[in-house]
């Protein structure tokens, strides 16, 4: 069963010509970053922010477990050491956070947009060796001829949308989590700042 | 029928009236059953008759009129009978003749039907006939020209060809196929590889592959033109020994080819420069179009990671400073390096004394003025990326008009004339892809890093412009 399936795949790299190899390592790049993503995006808890800090005030007494827990933990921290403007201070400490959210993103979106293309040139590829064929009139030549060239052609079609349309799909499902993600961080500030404003007087 | 009865009546008729003047005495008679047309010339006859005698007595000769007359209408009457039974039997015997004729006549009709559909198929036959005969000529004359040693019989122009011959014909052309298909050994010779013919044995799988092996070479033949046989590559000597020494390989190296008669030439992969000349003017237009932007991704990156490799280490080298609160020692340490993140601190720490908004667009103002510098060549790198697929289209639509133009003056017929124009349009969308798929991908690379290093000079103006302020506090403090 694995080795079918691996001696499928081996049989569309070889298929497809020069465009496979960077294909495939695009693949690779891809998933690279949608798993690092994945991890990234964690936020350790499931309750919503507000609350957290209710039941927390002074910090967990553990290692946080997410990106929201790890922003609050430190939040607090900065909070109660108290000096200097709180929200600028925030902003720099949640900057490595922000940082380790958006990144990879960008890197998704282009692989996405450019493995279809490269499956187009896969195609365009196995095309000229088909008219290439036609030309030399040896229709059933050693190297694939005609139908070698259609193969070619349809398979790397196949192949840049299918390294495309899952990492568009899962791209984008990441992205919208890093948005509520980055809304999260600015609500854990706003909320920071208020509870100091309100505290120091106090 | 009817003139004749009439007739008949007529002379009937004028016989009693002669006979009248003699036999009868009355003459006035008139005969109640006879037809009106014979009245008058009765009256006439009868009118003479009492005139001629005034017989014995009235009375008698009446009567004995009367009896001659009734007896003449009996006998009238019995042969008017007689003659309408007989004129019916007539009518019914020629109908019945009439009907028999008819339907002679359709049974003649049919029959003739069913001749002349017999002249017909008979006829069809005969074409069938011949054209198997041409069939067979033709057959013959095919086996004599492609069947090695079979000798067509010698027919004369009309005469139809024995059954011995055709299956003496089939027969040796099963023979000739069991021969091409089998798998047979044959001392000859062929052209190695530097084009050397050699002596050795060579192996025929049918018609359609075969092996050489010699001293000095062994491997897959290919055709080499006229009967001829060439070393096809090296890798298949192996299979080339072992089938010479009639062992099975698996899997069998083959070159499989149709006809003996056509070199095959060995194609050899065409290099970067002759496929780019394929693609005509506007191949060489996108290939120097890439090598711009190629030159200007590189250039990017250089300057890119000149202005942000450093951003950790600024950082790491001048908070102790600026913690201190030592603002000289962190500029001097700032001045020792380039780069737009060293610049954009040097600025934020100029200005630390100064209050939150103002010192804001002071870094903010200085960041604009970096971003000038690190959006370099940004914009014109995506240009390049979005335009080499459109002039790929642009040749491909060029190469269609020309091989369009081709058809128009030259047909279809030869593919080789069509493929010139379809390899510009085929070969010009191939490069614009080449060129656009890394300059899209590294172009959007580059400025998502340069939005990262812009992100980074801000927060490290941040950091420093915090540091500054934790410091200050403890700095006053220790003052005082």
């Amino acid at each position: 069963m694995l080795g079918e399936l691996l001696n499928d795949l081996r049989f569309y790299f070889e298929v497809g010509g020069y465009v496979m190899p960077p294909l495939v390592a695009a693949t690779v790049v891809l998933w690279f970053a949608i798993g690092y993503r994945f991890a990234a995006l964690k936020r350790g808890n499931i309750r919503p922010v507000r609350r957290i800090i209710q039941k927390y005030p002074d910090g967990f007494g553990r290692a946080p477990r997410g990106v929201i827990e790890k922003a609050i933990d430190l939040g607090l921290q900065i909070a109660g050491s108290r000096h200097g403007d709180l929200r600028r201070r925030l902003d720099d400490a949640f900057w490595p956070l922000e940082r380790s959210i958006n990144r990879f993103h960008k890197l998704i979106m282009t692989i996405v947009a450019v493995a279809p293309l490269m499956g187009l040139l896969g195609t365009v590829v196995g095309m000229i060796e088909t008219f290439d064929s036609l030309g030399d009139m040896s229709l059933f030549a050693q190297s694939g001829g005609i139908a070698g060239g259609i193969s070619q052609a349809l398979f790397t079609t196949q192949m840049g949308l299918a390294v495309a349309i899952p990492g568009l799909i899962v791209g984008g499902m990441l992205e919208k989590r890093a948005a509520v993600i980055r809304l999260e961080l600015a609500q854990v500030k706003d909320i920071l700042c208020t509870r100091v404003q309100q505290g120091s007087p106090a | 029928m009817m003139n004749r009865c009439t007739s008949h009546l007529l002379i009937l008729i004028g016989a009693a009236a002669l006979a009248v003047p003699l036999v009868a005495q009355e003459g006035e008679t008139p005969e109640p059953g006879a037809v009106a047309e014979p009245v008058p010339a009765q009256q006439q006859v009868s009118e003479a008759a009492p005139v001629a005698e005034q017989a014995p007595s009235l009375e008698q000769a009446y009567q004995r009129e009367f009896a001659f007359l009734q007896g003449q209408k009996r006998d009238l009457e019995r042969r008017l009978a007689e003659f309408e039974q007989s004129s019916e039997a007539d009518r019914q015997a020629l109908e019945a003749d009439i009907r028999m004729l008819e339907r002679r006549v359709v049974e003649l009709t049919s029959r003739g039907d069913r001749l002349d559909e017999q002249v017909f198929e008979s006829e069809r036959s005969v074409e069938a006939a011949r054209d198997n005969v041409n069939l067979l000529a033709n057959t013959f004359l095919q086996a004599e020209a492609t069947i090695d040693g079979w000798q067509a019989p010698a027919l004369e122009s009309d005469e139809v060809p024995r059954p011995d011959d055709i299956a003496a014909m089939f027969e040796t052309a099963l023979g000739e196929l069991d021969r091409r298909g089998a798998v047979r050994r044959v001392d000859g010779e062929f052209f190695l590889a530097d084009g050397a013919r050699v002596n050795g044995e060579i192996i025929h799988v049918g018609r359609i592959a075969s092996y050489g092996f010699s001293e000095r070479g062994a491997g897959a033949l290919a055709p080499a033109g006229e009967g001829e046989l060439k070393l096809w590559n090296e890798e298949s000597a192996e299979a080339a020994r072992a089938l010479a020494a009639g062992q099975l390989v698996s899997p069998l190296p083959i070159f499989i080819f149709e006809t003996l008669s056509a070199e095959v030439e060995k194609k050899g992969a065409k290099g970067v420069f002759e496929t780019i000349a394929d693609g005509g003017v506007i191949g060489w237009i996108i290939f120097f179009l890439g090598l711009l932007a190629a030159a200007l991704v590189i250039l990017r990156a250089v300057f890119l990671g000149r202005a942000g490799a450093s951003t950790g280490r600024i950082l790491d080298d001048i908070s102790d400073h600026v913690r201190r609160g030592d603002r000289e020692a962190a500029l001097s340490v700032l001045k020792k390096r380039q780069g737009a993140t060293a610049r954009v601190v040097a600025a934020a720490l100029r200005n630390l004394d100064r209050d939150r908004e103002h010192l804001e667009d002071i870094v903010s103002e200085s960041i604009l003025h970096e971003s000038g510098h690190l959006n370099r060549f940004g914009a014109f790198i995506m240009v390049i990326a979005a335009v080499a697929p459109l002039l790929g289209l642009l040749g491909t639509v060029t190469g269609m008009i020309s091989t369009f133009d081709v058809i128009t003056e030259f047909g279809t017929g030869d593919p080789k004339l069509l493929s010139g124009g379809i390899s510009i349009a085929l070969v010009t969308t191939e490069l614009g892809l080449i060129v656009a798929i890394p300059t899209l991908l590294l172009g959007n690379l580059l400025s998502s890093w340069a939005e990262r290093i812009k992100d980074d000079m801000e927060k490290a103006a941040l950091r420093v412009t915090n540091q500054y302020a934790e410091a200050r506090p403890v700095a006053d403090k220790g003052e005082a």
